[in-house]
């Protein structure tokens, strides 16, 4: 109330100010939260308080196993979109054939783990939000805590775990769907055979390239179990609520990982 | 324990933002004694549970469970006594992900290093109690309101604990159903000499189970007592509660115009 | 807790003192299945306990299904009114053969 009579900038000055401070806060919690996550995953075991192995395969299997069709598929396409984009660029210079060049190298440091990263965001961030968000609203995280289960350990350990070891691996099913799909494209179009495709791919790439890419995906992991878990705790106001913050959690987590994505190129590049 | 105390809660004092929600609020319960706290809705008993339950720090004062002031331990020592709490929450809160058995199991799978076998008996075992033998195989999702808050029973007494806590055990249920988790909870004291506290604002079940009941209005203890000196209070707020009346409040015409026009 | 094993009338007898409680069911279950693994009757005695508790408890139980498998007599003695009140709230009470002693025991067998 006494806000509206403050000069329009200072207004606007303040929410700014504040925003900032939201958002350091919330990534002081996200690195208290990987902490904590890895002191019981280390110190678990010797406090008889283990993070159960079951659980973090459950949701690798939920992570990784169950997303390979969509991720094959739209890798598959990412590989043939960058075939036909590379083959019509080049053609202007009469150099068709080293597509497969640049098909290799944008895959494997850059489309893999992105494309890689969004689905996993989208498939299980959201559920992790949602189903963590349904736990708090449900009191059974409560419940967990009154049984001197610690949520942390209980949920979000098994989670990071899974990221950690899933999104690597999808990112590398990936990167062979996208080669997959631009060697079809030019086998077709150009009549490149695909053991020359694989040979000039394999000739061109080194492990470094490889490597960058599953580096960035290791971090789109731990950001998307951060997001995931971070939005569904702090649900409040019923099943509503809980819709909210599965949509946060998705669009914060793409956000995220294109940032980061971009931050890595740059620093990756110089 | 210095005191003999199950519990006891000194000057609690708590706020949610600037709002006082528990102003300086008193209690002790006996060991083997079912405590009712008793108030209507926005009366802060379920701000109290929460705090002995030590889900939320409060603002000043403090809380012993079993001589311990949960205030003031460390995560460890409040791990340890929680093995000796259990709780049953107003909506359940089963895991949803996991069968009723499973459920009833977890504490004893996450705390001890027992057979698998003794704790399948235990679970099954704790499932007949509240007598939900046999449905051990089925999700939260395909029970009942009442088979929910009994299988949550049977998960908050696994360990055995020494204090449960109930909040609102007979909220949403039918009369019959409510009357037979009524009788179970005062079994449970008699057979393993529990000290419970419900929370609750069903007269009908406060009077049948209580020892003594704690009224709660406004985040005051307005009265602790037994069943009949609660009954036979002459505190106006109390027995405008027994009697279901609203609340007839003064009214200050300037804060209430100040309220009305946001002036 | 403590626990013995003596041999007596055809019956091997583990005697139970003490707490029974999470911390020593797990040996007393094995006290227990040992003696009906060797085929051998067998009879808890509850006298010495001044507390059992569910995993205890799900041990006799354990212990009574064991024995039925094997074609072997199981049986409860000695039960303290605490033990008793545990048994009856699970309704145990009516499940395992209870008698005083092993002489009621005895005759009980005929």
């Amino acid at each position: 109330m006494a806000e509206t009579r403050q000069p329009a900038l200072a207004i606007s000055l303040a929410r700014v100010g504040r925003g900032f401070v939201a958002l350091l806060e919330e990534f002081g919690y996200y690195l208290a939260l990987v902490v904590e996550s890895f002191f019981w995953i280390v110190l678990g075991p010797s406090r008889r308080q283990p993070v159960r192995l079951s659980a973090a395969v459950q949701q690798m299997v939920e992570i990784g196993i169950n997303g390979l069709p969509i991720v094959f598929v739209l890798s598959f396409a990412i590989g043939v979109m960058l075939a036909i984009q590379g083959i019509h660029t080049l053609k202007q210079f009469g150099a068709e054939t080293q597509v497969v060049l640049g098909i290799a190298l944008s895959v494997t440091r850059e489309f893999g783990p992105l494309i890689t990263g969004i689905l996993i965001a989208g498939r299980s961030g959201s559920a992790l939000a949602a189903r963590i968000g349904t736990m708090v609203v449900n009191q059974e995280i409560d419940a967990l805590r009154v049984m001197g289960i610690n949520p942390v350990r209980y949920l979000v350990s098994p989670v990071l775990i899974a990221m950690l070891v899933m999104v690597p691996l999808v990112t590398l099913f990936s990167d062979f769907a996208a080669l997959l799909g631009g060697a079809v494209f030019c086998n077709i179009e150009l009549g490149l055979s695909y053991a020359a495709y694989w040979d000039q791919s394999t000739g061109f790439m080194t492990t470094d390239d490889v490597l960058q890419g599953l580096a960035k995906s290791v971090v789109f992991g731990v950001i998307i179990a951060l997001v995931g878990v971070t939005n569904g705790f702090a649900v409040s106001g019923g099943a509503e609520g809980v819709g909210k913050s599965t949509t946060r959690a998705v669009v914060l987590a793409i956000s995220y990982i294109v940032l980061a994505d971009m931050a890595f190129t740059y620093f990756l590049n110089r | 324990m210095s005191s003999g105390a199950a519990i006891e809660v000194d000057e609690l004092v708590t706020h949610y933002g600037s709002r006082r929600i528990l102003d300086r609020v008193d209690l002790r319960v006996e060991p083997g004694e079912i405590m009712v706290i008793m108030g209507g809705s926005g009366s802060g008993k379920s701000t109290l549970l929460r705090h002995l339950l030590g889900l939320q720090r409060p603002t000043s004062g403090s809380i012993r469970l079993l001589g311990m002031d949960i205030t003031a331990s460390s995560p460890a020592e409040l791990q340890a006594l929680r093995r000796n709490m259990g709780v049953s929450f107003q909506g359940g809160a089963l895991l949803s992900s996991m069968t009723v058995a499973e459920n009833v199991m977890l504490p004893l799978r996450e705390h001890t290093a027992l057979d698998e076998q003794t704790m399948q008996i235990v679970a099954r075992m704790k499932l007949e109690v509240v007598n939900l033998g046999g449905f051990g195989e089925l999700k939260p999702a395909q029970l009942s309101g009442g088979m929910i808050k009994r299988a949550a029973l049977a998960r908050a007494i696994v360990m055995d604990p020494k204090l449960l806590f109930f909040d609102e055990p007979s909220a949403g249920l039918d009369p019959v159903v409510a009357a037979d988790l009524d009788e179970l909870i005062i079994k449970l004291r008699d057979t393993m000499q529990m000290t419970i506290v419900v929370v609750t604002h069903e007269l009908d079940s406060a009077f049948k189970i209580a020892d003594r009941i704690t009224v709660l209005d406004h985040g005051r203890i307005l009265l602790t007592g037994s069943v009949d000196e609660v009954r036979s209070s002459r505190i106006q707020r109390v027995q405008d509660l027994l009697n279901r009346r609203p609340r007839e409040e003064e009214i200050d015409p300037d804060d209430y115009l100040r309220r009305l026009t946001g002036g | 807790m403590a626990y013995q094993v003596k041999t007596q009338d055809g019956y091997d007898i583990v005697l139970l003192t003490g707490d029974v409680d999470l911390s020593c069911s797990p040996d007393a279950r094995k006290a227990i299945l040992a003696s009906l693994e060797q085929g051998h009757h067998t009879l808890v005695d509850l006298s010495g306990v001044t507390y059992i508790d569910s995993s205890g408890v799900a041990s006799l139980v354990e212990g009574f299904q064991t024995a039925k498998k094997g074609g072997l007599r199981f049986g409860l003695i000695g039960v303290s009114e605490a033990a008793l009140s545990v048994l009856e709230l699970a309704r145990l009470d009516k499940v395992f053969p209870i008698h005083a002693d092993l002489a009621a025991r005895l005759e009980a067998d005929g």
